[in-house]
């Protein structure tokens, strides 16, 4: 039981493990209710995160943090927390929820059943953390590349999503028969939901929605790889699938277990009533939920793209928006940049193919993909502005280029982390000898999205933007009249007050700089 | 050790290539040996000091060649994607380094090696191919004979591959011309001779192909130090203007007007016709555009094209400073045209600039003398300022023909071989010609020319700091420290191989924190400033050991005659002169900054075991107590 560094096969073993007890404790559980449900929960939260893990060993620091953190919040049912809002309500809303938790009983010969199956779990647990915390995380499959906008989405996701957390513990614990005045509002969301694509199209789903926070949040911490889901599947997904779930979820689920409050989560949570298990409704909640849970594993929001009702709706509806993502399908050069399935939330195929799916192929496509969410993650990627109304290039003239490769080395280093200049986005040819240095940029370059790092670095003004024509490059400080007599004048003064040219002569009066200067006088004077 | 710990910046991968027995080995660096030498010429320093047995001849099968690209080569850092070439030196028989800039090194980075070593000798011509992990020495029969140029672009025919760099030699190379260089694209690995050294060994190219990537410890650091070097070098007034607009022949003026400008043969420190070749003239004769080294935002390389004249034509990167001021000023020749085609055939037939240009003025001053006479000449009528004659006698160098055989052999040995006095103004230090920086003029820099481990070389110390008068040039005290802060600086900079043109960057005067810094956040190294040094003057008192073992000693640390004896004649620096007292003085108080022995300037076993060298201490132990029993 040496606490060593994981190697992936034997943190492989260790996850299939925990999964093992989990299930067998879950379905034990579930027949004799002698194990508390938070336990079977905790440790499928922990297998969860332990198989992102396993994708992703780069944050295996992170998890072992965050098992902790569920460990000691399972052993902490014992002692109910307390939760800083009304007293009196809080607990009159959340007993329930927490009597169902440690809702095992333990059998008469052993009361504390759940403790006795538990412990050793929670060592094995707290075993399985300590290793991770000593495994390295591996820097190379930590490389990932941020983009502004993610960043952004990101930022208004997580700020929203504690204000849904709040909103859904007040709403999953009352009814709406009982309160009237929450059906008025469950309506008024429903209807907004079904009003809004005519106006900015599924930016709900791609910026606000819970569900999406949720799996884009476990995708970005965690970097799931998921599966690739072929091209045949997605179509034919899309054609039956799509419409049977608009209909089902619609109708049968959100009319009936939103507005209707039957068989809803919260309902299961006040009566965990495990004879009612009959109850088709019962049923088909476990069966979305499950269904949500599991969609994760397989690839990015599989749920927001086939499964939630409103990808149904909005299918259906066509492509209604006022405002839509920018979409100049010309541009695009069929560049490797954008692999299918990596840089579009929904999935689509960006990558032009010329045999395959057509007509699923961006080329092909004249306006934007109804199922659009406006997340952005495209037009970050894509260097050529197919999905850019207005875009920024660089160009180079050739003649003024002095061959020092400068920019290759800034190009390089700045987006893959090592010099490579054979996998720059600009390249330097040299051509004859003496050689002659000539430019070119790459299909690939993107500008470094507005602020490119070889026009900061080249010596020579080769690198020019395409149609503005601003150059941003390092900037020196040129000191004006009245600072440079300061600076003479300063005897603390950093740099040396004589002539530093260094390849003059001394400081009472360079003779370098009185050829140049007078060598300047005359021909100045002979073009006058 | 971890893996984690190892030094980056570096592949740590050195290619023995032996020629006779046409075998290619791979050898790993470790680390204490790079934290050691940090690299370049002070790695080869030490590999060679362990590696030659001492007194071989260098033009024989035991000697042998390192091409190094430095710690920081192919990576962003300015001015720092150089490749070095470390041999025992056929002209000065002491431990020579030289470094060119181009786009070598960093090629030979993502290729994967850090070096690449040839010893022994083949029989038949050969060129080594490295094309990224794969290495091949294939025949080089049909390039043998070839120059430079043309053998560059057969190269890249024959190996298909547009984007290799290829280092040659030509016909002087082969000949065994004693300041024959290898050529990487249009720049030299002038001065030693280790194109003779290749020559010697039929080895006729270097060419690589790499496609591979360099990693670094700390790639935010670097590029930001980067930026910040770049922007210290724009704001410089000597590396972001006038270096850029006009190259180095900035100095022919600027030397002309402060009276330290070599002309004829040393006889002069002024040249009436300096403005016929100032940077000026150049610029608007020749020149066509600018062109900058691997990783230079100095672009101080010019590329010109002779458009008129008895010239027209010729195309040439350059030329240097020092190409002007020996093909130029030393033989008097006003010329510019002249000088861009006469530096053309010296890069195309593969020799140094300087030395052909100071041996053909050496030649002048004899014939003029009445020392040479028409019959040894070939019946050509030597003269100073006889622009017709320059090409015949580059041409006749690099050929070995008629007067250019003794030539070929250098300044020291030409004047040995044609005796008659011609000793007194044949212009060397240890066999090396003096390069366009005045011993006379400049104290300090009379001591470096005199104590260099490579004889003349500008780059053993600078003129820099006297020149702008950082350093005064009236008074000879204290350049003895001066003078080992400087060396301190160039062999430091020498071992990261970055360019000594942006040395009022990296110094000017010692060695600073930015230097090490570059190291740093490339390597991971960690060094501070005083480890840093104290690597320095380490390097420094290995290249002095294997001098001192090939038989240096203090009377080898002089000037030539003219320079002790004569005042400059003429110019603003009129009167200025080192005698031999001065010297003297100086050289002690350098020996003794540098804890070597007076009495014959053999580094101490104190020293020695201070600077963690052990071993060498031993041998210069043997040494000194021969010495001593000499004297008794």
């Amino acid at each position: 039981m040496a606490l060593t560094p994981f190697t992936r096969e034997e943190f492989v073993m260790h996850v299939r493990n925990m999964a093992a007890l989990g299930l067998i404790l879950y379905i034990w559980g579930i027949l004799t209710v002698f194990t508390t449900n938070w336990v079977c929960v905790m440790i499928g939260v922990c297998v969860l995160t332990l198989f992102f893990t396993d994708y992703f060993l780069g944050h295996t620091l992170g998890t072992s943090y965050f098992w902790i953190f569920l460990t000691i919040q399972g052993l902490s049912n014992f002692f109910p927390f307390q939760f800083p809002l009304d007293q009196e309500a809080w607990k009159l809303q959340t007993n329930e929820i927490i009597s169902w938790l440690a809702g095992g009983q333990g059998t008469p010969l052993f009361p504390h059943a759940d403790w006795i199956i538990s412990l050793p779990i929670v060592l094995y647990g707290g075993y399985i953390a300590l290793r991770l915390l000593r495994t390295p995380p591996d820097l190379s499959m930590k490389a990932k590349k941020t983009v502004a906008t993610k960043r952004w989405r990101i930022l208004f996701q997580s700020t929203i999503l504690p204000i849904y957390l709040l909103t859904f513990a007040a709403g999953m614990t009352a009814r709406p028969i009982e309160n009237p005045e929450l059906l008025f509002w469950a309506l008024a969301m429903f209807i907004g939901s079904l009003l809004l694509p005519f106006f900015i199209g599924r930016w709900f789903c791609g910026w606000m929605c819970p569900v999406g926070v949720f799996q884009d949040g476990i995708w970005k911490y965690f970097n799931v790889k998921g599966i690739t889901i072929s091209d045949r599947f997605r179509s034919q997904i899309n054609r039956i699938y799509v419409p049977a779930t608009m209909v089902l979820f619609i109708i049968v689920v959100y009319t009936f277990e939103r507005v209707f409050q039957l068989a809803s989560s919260a309902e299961m949570i006040r009566s965990p009533d495990w004879k009612t298990l009959w109850k088709p409704m019962v049923w088909t909640k476990v069966l979305t939920n499950g269904m949500f849970l599991g969609s994760i594993l397989f690839a990015y929001r599989v749920y927001c793209r086939y499964f939630c009702w409103y990808i149904g709706y909005r299918v259906t509806l066509g492509q209604p928006a006022l405002y839509r993502l920018p979409f100049r399908t010309d541009r695009c050069q069929m560049c490797e940049v954008c692999p299918p399935e990596q840089h579009c939330t929904m999935g689509y195929q960006f990558q032009s193919r010329p045999e395959g799916e057509e007509e699923l192929s961006i080329r092909n496509l004249n306006e934007v993909p109804a199922t659009c969410t406006l997340c952005y993650e495209c037009r970050d990627t894509c260097p050529h502005g197919v999905f850019r109304g207005k875009i920024k290039r660089i160009n180079v003239i050739p003649e003024r280029c002095v061959g020092c490769r400068l920019c290759e080395l800034a190009c390089s280093g700045e987006r893959l982390g090592v010099f490579d200049p054979t996998r720059s986005n600009i390249q330097i040819e040299m051509e004859g000898i003496p050689e002659i240095p000539v430019p070119r940029i790459k299909d690939t370059c993107d500008a470094c999205k507005g602020d490119p790092k070889c026009i900061k670095v080249c010596p020579a003004r080769v690198i020019i933007w395409d149609k503005e024509g601003v150059r941003k490059g390092i900037k020196v400080p040129r000191p004006g009249s009245i600072r440079q007599f300061f600076k003479k004048i300063n005897p603390f003064s950093r740099s040396t007050p004589l002539c530093d040219n260094l390849c003059g002569a001394y400081p009472q009066g360079c003779p370098t700089c009185d050829i140049l200067t007078s060598a300047q006088e005359e021909r100045k004077g002979r073009a006058a | 050790m971890t893996r984690a710990a190892l030094y980056k910046g570096y592949t740590r991968t050195i290619l023995r290539v032996n020629l006779t027995i046409k075998t290619v080995t791979v050898e790993t660096l470790q680390n204490g040996q790079l934290r050691k030498y940090i690299g370049g010429a002070g790695l080869a320093a030490r590999m060679l000091y362990d590696e030659l047995k001492p007194g071989i001849d260098p033009l024989s099968p035991q000697n042998k060649v390192i091409f190094l690209a430095g710690p920081l080569a192919g990576t962003i850092i300015p001015c720092s994607s150089r490749i070095g070439v470390y041999t025992k030196s056929p002209l000065t028989n002491g431990f020579f380094h030289s470094s060119a800039g181009g786009h070598f090194a960093p090629e030979l980075k993502y290729a994967g090696y850090d070096g690449v070593m040839i010893e022994g000798a083949s029989r038949e011509p050969v060129y080594l191919y490295l094309d990224n992990e794969r290495a091949e020495l294939r025949d080089a029969t049909h390039l043998w004979g070839e120059r430079t140029d043309r053998t560059q672009q057969l190269l890249k025919a024959d190996i298909g591959v547009e984007e290799a760099q290829i280092a040659v030699i030509g016909p002087a190379g082969e000949r065994q011309v004693r300041f024959a260089s290898v050529l990487v694209g249009c720049r030299a690995l002038g001065r030693g001779g280790i194109g003779a050294v290749l020559g010697s060994k039929k080895f006729k190219a270097l060419a690589v192909r790499g496609k591979g990537a360099v990693a670094v410890h700390d790639m935010k650091g670097t590029l930001k130090l980067s930026h910040e070097i770049i922007r210290i070098m724009r704001e410089n007034p000597s590396t972001g203007q006038i270096l850029p607009r006009y190259g180095t022949p900035v100095l022919v003026e600027a030397n002309n007007a402060l009276g330290v400008f070599g002309s004829r043969n040393w006889q002069k420190e002024t040249f009436t016709g300096a403005r016929g070749l100032s940077a000026d003239t150049m610029r608007e004769k020749i020149v066509v555009r600018d062109k900058s080294c691997f990783a230079c935002p100095i672009k101080c390389g010019k590329y010109s094209e002779v458009v008129q004249g008895p010239f027209k034509g010729r195309k040439v990167e350059g030329p240097e400073y020092e190409n002007i001021f020996a093909l130029g000023s030393m033989c008097e020749i006003d010329s510019i045209e002249a000088v861009a085609a006469a530096e053309r055939e010296c890069d195309d037939l593969g020799m140094d600039a300087i030395e052909t240009g100071v041996s053909i003025a050496f030649a002048m001053e004899a014939f003029e003398r009445g020392i040479l006479t028409p019959q040894e000449t070939g019946g050509l009528e030597l003269a100073f300022g006889k622009t017709e004659l320059l090409l015949p006698l580059v041409q006749m160098i690099g050929m070995r023909e008629g007067l250019g055989h003794i030539l070929a052999e250098g300044v020291k040995r030409a004047s040995e071989k044609i005796g008659r006095g011609s000793e007194d103004f044949a212009m060397h230090n240890k066999g090396m010609t003096f390069a366009g920086h005045s011993a006379r003029g400049l104290p300090g820099f009379a001591l470096g020319y005199a104590t260099g481990p490579r004889g003349g070389s500008h780059h053993d110390s600078r003129p820099t700091g006297e020149r702008t008068g950082l350093i005064s040039r009236e008074s000879i005290e204290g350049k003895g420290e001066y003078t080992a802060q400087v060396n301190h600086l160039m062999i430091f900079t020498d071992s990261l191989i970055s360019c000594h043109l942006a040395e009022g960057v990296w110094g000017p005067i010692k060695l600073t924190q930015l230097v090490v810094d570059t190291l740093n956040r490339v390597t991971g190294m960690d060094l501070s400033l005083e480890e840093a040094e104290q690597a320095a003057e380490r390097i420094w008192n290995v290249i002095r050991a294997f001098a001192v073992r090939e038989g240096t000693r203090r009377e080898n640390d002089t000037l030539p005659k003219r320079f002790l004896t004569q005042p400059i004649p003429d110019g603003p620096s009129q009167g200025m002169v080192i005698t031999e007292a001065m010297l003297e003085k100086m050289k002690d108080d350098y020996y003794g900054v540098r804890g070597w022995d007076l009495a014959t300037g053999i580094p101490t076993p104190a020293t020695l075991l201070m600077l963690d060298l052990p071993d060498i201490a031993g041998d210069m132990r043997k040494i000194l107590s021969q010495e001593k029993e000499e004297v008794r």
